[in-house]
């Protein structure tokens, strides 16, 4: 298995699948001739040429429905935009056509596409460059929301929604392209939905997905040297449709559960999973859930509030903490 | 007008039944139900009963689902006074409890205790005469009962075999209630383990035979709603008051815990699972739960030690114990351990753990509620005396894996800290099995008794005539007596034959140096630092020592052709580099110093002569046989000697140490053997005879002897290259170090790295090298000389070793830390063993060799070994790098030191170099310091106590420094590490 950075995984992901289907294609803003932004596309443009990657103008609404237009004629396109940020102005084609047409149409359309986006936080980037949007995403019936939290699941997963026959999100983070993981050498496809158990424990579960999970599984360590709390981290990389069985059954095993989430709290995965344990396994609570999350501003652009309102390793060891009652 | 419901609920076959499993209906909702029907099936813990209903009404809903599990008291369903919905509702009102009762399932017919006399009430089964499964024939007596007058027999009238359940002997049975049934075909016949007790009954008239016990089911009625009934999670109603945790509820719900009665150790107090799971009482409040015995007198308070004895004590009584004792000979043992020279508890002790490596049910212990923990080591707890009274019971921790020594030593260290009740916690807490002796206090038997946490307890009385009466006292929940019998069956046969498992001899180890016809006692062969060393430890403890050495004097390598003539040059070297920079210091006319390098040599020769020859006096002088000659073994007692002088003789000796160095290695570069033949190739061997610096100079291999070769002759003028095939030159340095000092080098010598040697010609004074470089490309480096400098390597090929039985490690002798060989008798020391090739890693090795050869215990220890390279600056190291550190599993941290900011070097202007300096994150200790500084020569002395003495980063930054010297940058050094230490710590 060897070791490659997220951004990398992408990449040959995209370059296998494009071998392998002539109907897959790539789109967005300086993904071609520059490679894309965070080099997901590098080289493509090279290799398959100006019809197959398609440098777009900046024009989010447009490019985005040209790609879902084309993909309802069995086009796979996967469609890059630079940031979630962004991804407000194409909603409108991503929610009332790509999301909805196979519903309307009784089945006679579909859109095979795939969206990728960047939708962390980075680095004093502004409230309007560093907002999350999962929230949103995973809100939208018709539309599959993944969000891997390490090479290999971006690798996988961005096979596997290529192939996908319902229009599925991608929710990146700007900060993980360096990430280096292992992946399988021999092609591998990761299903859609589901979680994994990233670290077995037996007294609390932390929730994550995406960056959050790298949160979870340093505390977990430090909960396990410095208070000898064993945590269990599930990896929720598929945010919609969230996989309410591997919820009930690590709480089962638990009975205390935290959600970490880079995002603010309010409408957001934490309380769609809060609101998950409720329904399937109430009774097996011993404590009630706790979310870790941002503060409810627009993300500061100063470097201290910045680092202020986004939670991290610490905060998740101190809710836990606060679970146990020992802070 | 509403109509009246009462439950149905799950009737108790016994007392140790707590639910049921529903497996059957036999009557359906709607279901007209009179008195005495049989309504449901349940399986208990024992068998398939019949719920029977005392009540006549109509089946209601909601019925508990078939395979649910049903606590005791537990709905199984409902019975309404008139038909109306199939389920009463959640909200409606269940008035009263419908009498149930549980009769043996196809049970047969009863054989119902007889009444035998008017006032007759009830009969004690006195003996069954026919067995389960026995054939019966009308008219046989089955069993006798006892009635309040006398015993008569039971006759039966009906053909067919005797079936469970059967009442106990012993047990009371009302009349007319069933002592065991008759089935009519052997394959009915009921053999569960059940056995009749009064709660079974069958009955002929139900009416007011059974008034039910009302307490418990009124508040069921109240407690359990319909719709939870019905439901396989039952959680506790939330408590008044308090708040509990939903899963609490739920746990309080199955374990019938009452919640009300809990205090909430979660935040705010809120009762969590762990509440629930801890709600038994503890041992203090089982012992204040004790029924109230008026006891005249004013009673002392106990002191805390009695408390505990007493609290543990009695809870010690919810242990169901048992005995089982055999009667062991200790004599042998006894012997045995005297002779071992540890104390009879330890070796007996360590018997037991042996026999439970057999019987690891002695070391279990039950866990509340249902579990057994399995304890994997052996910590037995050993029951000692307090002074001034009390009970104390260290632990003898792992004793499975420890030998009896180790065990000795810490039961020396225990026992005294027990009686003065000195032990930390750990020391006594969590035993998994327990030893009390009381032999000494010549008690003839006695049982002892096991506290919760164990599973068994010994106890050892005096030895008598009958042997050792050593009872084992047993929790009959974790082991059976048949466990405990065996591992005392196999206790007496290890104690009594102690020979299989312990060897007795204190001296078991064989002599080091055997008694025998000896020549002489220890024969070293070789001089240098390690046989020189190691000759003059053994002499002064009174061994004959004979040392064969290859040279007229002693000294080896180091001496004649390494540290010593190799410092001679770089000190002179030194002189000349140094003047260099007096003019930056307001030295005028110095800089144009000239090397006079007869004197040199005049000089240099002088000081090994004269070092040589005071070396030989001493040896000679403390007696040991210095003898000139070559040796290789004949046997593993035998020496070979072929003298300077005269003939050829053997030598017998006790014991050998070899200690005869390593010559350089010379690696299979084309030319390169015909070049030493013709002088133009020389080693750290033969670079002594040149008549002068060559002007040009190649060295192949760019370690520590290369290095020191190549300044020594830039700075007497010679243009150096050094040819290097690895990555990098200095690889047995210190990453960090060897880094910044090969940048030093590279300004002031061509240094070439990853080249690949393809020729060496030429003749003394006309030599040619040629190598591919770094690209490939073909280079020719013509010069005077070539120093081959690629390492050393053991040459034992004239030692004969195979004869004595002595093996080697690749090139090198095999060893143990203790330098001892495959050969008992024989030793090897020094750079034949390979390791770091220095002179005092060679003497250090050598005293531990004599060390062992006396009958001690000494090891050498490469962790805190040292060593500087006289490089300019000089590198050092002492213990670990932090590399190293690591890769042995320590948690260790490094800081470092540039030495550009320290005063002293900017006056001296020797600002190259660092010091850094590794210790143990979690003892503070330090582990290893490494130098590249111009004084390291110096340095290194404080950094070497450091580390062998294992001083702590607080005694480093506490000790006063002198100002102004350089020491100082080790407390700077230490106080620096521990700021950032407990600046991390407190993050």
């Amino acid at each position: 298995m060897a070791e490659i950075m997220y951004w990398e995984a992408l990449l040959r992901a995209q370059d296998e699948e494009m071998a392998r289907d002539p109907m897959v294609i790539c789109m967005g803003e300086d993904i071609g001739v520059a490679g894309g932004t965070y080099k997901a596309t590098k080289g493509l443009f090279e290799k398959y040429g100006e019809k197959r990657v398609m440098d777009t103008p900046i024009s989010e609404g447009g490019f985005t429905g040209l790609g879902i237009g084309a993909s309802f004629l069995g086009v796979r396109p996967v469609i890059e935009i630079m940031s979630v940020n962004f991804a407000w102005l194409a909603m409108d084609q991503m929610f009332n056509s790509a999301a909805k047409v196979r519903y309307m149409s009784g089945g006679q359309l579909t859109a095979p596409c795939v969206f990728r986006s960047a939708g962390g936080a980075a680095h004093q980037l502004g409230a309007q460059h560093s907002a999350r949007m999962e929230k949103v995403f995973m809100g939208i019936a018709g539309l599959r929301v993944v969000t891997p939290s390490n090479p290999k699941q971006a690798y996988g997963l961005l096979k596997s929604a290529i192939r996908s026959n319902d229009p599925v999100f991608i929710n990146e983070h700007e900060l993980m392209y360096n990430m280096k993981g292992e992946v399988p050498d021999s092609e591998y496809l990761h299903p859609l939905e589901g979680s994994e158990v990233a670290r077995t424990g037996s007294d609390v579960t932390l929730f994550g997905y995406n960056i959050s999970v790298h949160w979870c599984l340093k505390a977990a360590e430090i909960l396990q040297t410095q208070h000898s709390i064993s945590a269990e981290v599930i990896d929720l990389y598929c945010l919609s449709p969230l996989d309410r069985a591997g919820i009930r059954k690590s709480v089962s095993k638990t009975h205390r559960a935290v959600i970490a989430e880079e995002d603010e709290a309010p409408v957001g995965v934490g309380s769609e999973i809060i609101a998950i344990i409720n329904e399937e396994c109430f009774f097996e609570l011993d404590a009630a859930p706790v979310r870790v999350h941002s503060a409810f501003v627009p993300q500061p652009y100063n470097h201290t509030l910045e680092a202020a309102a986004i939670p991290d390793h610490d905060d998740v060891v101190r809710a836990v903490l606060k679970l146990f009652g020992k802070a | 007008m509403s109509s009246q419901h009462y439950v149905i609920t799950m009737p108790q076959l016994s007392d140790t039944m707590t639910e049921g499993i529903l497996v059957s209906w036999e009557k359906q909702i709607g279901d007209r139900v009179e008195r005495g029907d049989i309504v449901a099936t349940v399986e208990t813990d024992k068998a398939i009963m019949d719920v029977e209903v005392f009540k006549a009404g109509y089946l209601m809903g909601p019925l508990a689902e078939i395979g649910a599990s049903v606590a005791v008291s537990g709905a199984l369903g409902y019975i309404s006074d008139a038909l109306g919905e199939a389920n009463i509702a959640p909200n409606e009102v269940v008035t009263d409890v419908a009498s149930t009762e549980m009769i043996p399932r196809h049970s047969g017919t009863a054989i119902v205790m007889p009444q035998l006399s008017d006032t007759m009430t009830e009969g004690i089964v006195v003996s069954w005469e026919k067995q389960l499964g026995d054939a019966i024939k009308r008219g046989d007596i089955v069993a006798t009962v006892e009635t309040d007058k006398a015993i008569m027999d039971v006759e039966v009238f009906q053909d067919g075999w005797l079936s469970g359940p059967m009442a106990a002997v012993g047990s009371t049975v009302q009349v007319a209630h069933p002592m065991a049934f008759i089935v009519a075909e052997s394959g009915a016949i009921n053999d569960t383990e059940v056995t009749l007790s009064a709660a079974h009954k069958i009955v002929v008239t139900h009416s007011t035979s059974h008034p039910q016990p009302a307490a418990a089911h009124a508040s069921m009625t109240k407690a359990v709603p319909a719709a939870a009934a019905v439901s396989n999670v039952s959680p506790a109603a939330r408590p008044q008051g308090h708040y509990a945790s939903p899963y609490a509820r739920k746990l309080a719900g199955q374990q019938g815990v009452d919640l009300s009665k809990l205090h909430g150790s979660g935040p705010n107090h809120v009762i969590v699972a762990q509440d629930v799971l801890h709600a038994r009482p503890n041992m203090k409040e089982i012992a204040h739960a004790l029924p109230q015995v008026d006891v005249p007198g004013t009673g002392r308070a106990m002191t805390s030690m009695e408390k505990a004895v007493s609290h543990s004590m009695t809870a010690s009584l919810t242990l169901p114990t048992f005995d089982v004792t055999f009667n062991i000979y200790p004599e042998k043992l006894i012997a045995a351990a005297k002779a071992r020279k540890v104390s009879i508890t330890v070796a007996i002790a360590k018997a037991c753990s042996q026999a439970m490596l057999e019987h690891p049910m002695l070391n279990c212990c039950y866990q509340p509620v249902d579990k057994i923990v399995e304890h994997k080591e052996h910590n037995f707890g050993i029951a000692v005396s307090a002074d001034g009274g009390g009970l104390v019971v260290p632990i003898l921790s792992d004793v499975g894996n420890k030998t009896l020594e180790q065990l000795q030593a810490e039961w020396s260290d225990l026992m005294p800290r027990a009686r003065a009740r000195k032990l930390a916690p750990a020391e006594y807490t969590n035993p998994t099995f327990t030893i009390s002796n009381m032999g000494m206090l010549g008690v003839t038997h006695f049982t002892a008794i096991p506290t919760p946490g164990i599973g068994a307890i010994m106890a050892i009385a005096a030895n008598g005539s009958n042997g050792m009466p050593i009872c084992v006292t047993a929790d009959h929940r974790v082991v059976n007596g048949a466990h405990v019998a065996n591992y005392l069956a196999h206790l007496k046969q290890i104690i009594e034959q102690p020979e299989t498992w312990m060897s007795g001899e204190p001296g078991e180890k064989p002599k080091p140096i055997p008694d025998g016809d000896w020549d002489v006692s220890v024969v070293v062969i070789g001089g240098g630092p390690g046989g020189e060393d190691c000759a003059r430890d053994l002499v002064e403890h009174g061994t004959k020592v004979t040392l064969i050495n290859n040279a007229p004097l002693p000294g080896g390598e180091c001496l004649w052709r390494g540290c010593i003539p190799s410092k001679a040059w770089r000190h002179t070297a030194d002189l000349l580099r140094d003047r260099a920079h007096d003019a930056d210091k307001g030295v005028l006319n110095t800089d144009k110093p000239k090397l006079n390098w007869p004197v040199l040599e005049q000089h240099r020769k002088t000081v090994l002569q004269t070092r040589g020859e005071m070396a030989l006096k001493t040896d000679k002088g403390v007696k040991i046989d210095m003898r000139e000659g070559f040796a290789s073994f004949v046997d593993e007692h035998t020496l070979q000697v072929v003298p300077s002088q005269g003939e050829t003789y053997t030598l017998k000796f006790g014991a050998a140490v070899i200690a005869t160095g390593a010559p350089p290695f010379i690696p299979p570069i084309p030319g390169a053997q015909d070049g030493l033949v013709s002088g133009g190739v020389i080693t750290s061997d033969t670079i002594w005879n040149l008549p002068t610096p060559p002007k040009r100079m190649a060295i192949i291999g760019g370690g520590v002897i290369g290095i020191e070769m190549a300044q020594i002759f830039h700075d007497f003028g010679t243009e150096i290259l050094i040819l290097e095939a690895q990555e990098r030159i200095l690889a047995e340095v210190e990453d960090e170090i060897a880094k910044q000092l090969t940048g030093i080098l590279q300004q002031e010598l061509t240094v070439r790295t990853q080249v690949k040697i393809s020729q060496i010609k030429g003749t003394a004074g006309n030599m040619h090298v040629a190598y591919h470089d770094q690209d490939g490309q073909l280079v020719e480096y013509a010069c005077d000389y070539i120093l081959m400098s690629t390492g050393k390597r053991p040459d034992t090929s004239k030692l004969n070793l195979a004869a004595a039985g002595v093996v080697l490690n690749g090139a090198a002798i095999k060893v143990d830390a203790r330098g001892c060989t495959s050969q008992p008798n024989i030793f090897a020391v020094g750079d034949v063993i390979g390791g770091y090739m220095l002179a005092h890693t060679a003497a250090t090795q050598g005293r531990v060799a004599a060390t062992n050869l006396l009958g001690e215990d000494a090891q050498y220890n490469q962790d805190v070994d040292c060593g500087v390279t006289f490089s300019r600056p000089q590198a050092g190291f002492v213990g670990l790098s932090l590399a190293q550190a690591k890769a042995r599993g320590i948690d260790a941290v490094e800081v470092k030191m540039p030495m550009s900011i320290d005063a002293k070097a900017m006056i001296t202007g020797e600002t190259n170099g660092m010091i850094k300096l590794v210790a143990n994150k979690t003892s503070h200790k330090i582990i290893g310091v490494h130098f590249l500084t111009e004084h390291t020569d110096t340095l290194i002395g404080e950094a070497v106590l450091m580390v062998s003495a294992g001083l702590s980063l607080e005694q480093v930054a506490q000790a006063i420094h002198p100002h102004p010297t350089q020491t100082e940058l080790f407390g700077e050094l230490a106080r620096r590490l521990l700021s950032r230490l407990r600046r991390t710590a407190a993050k």
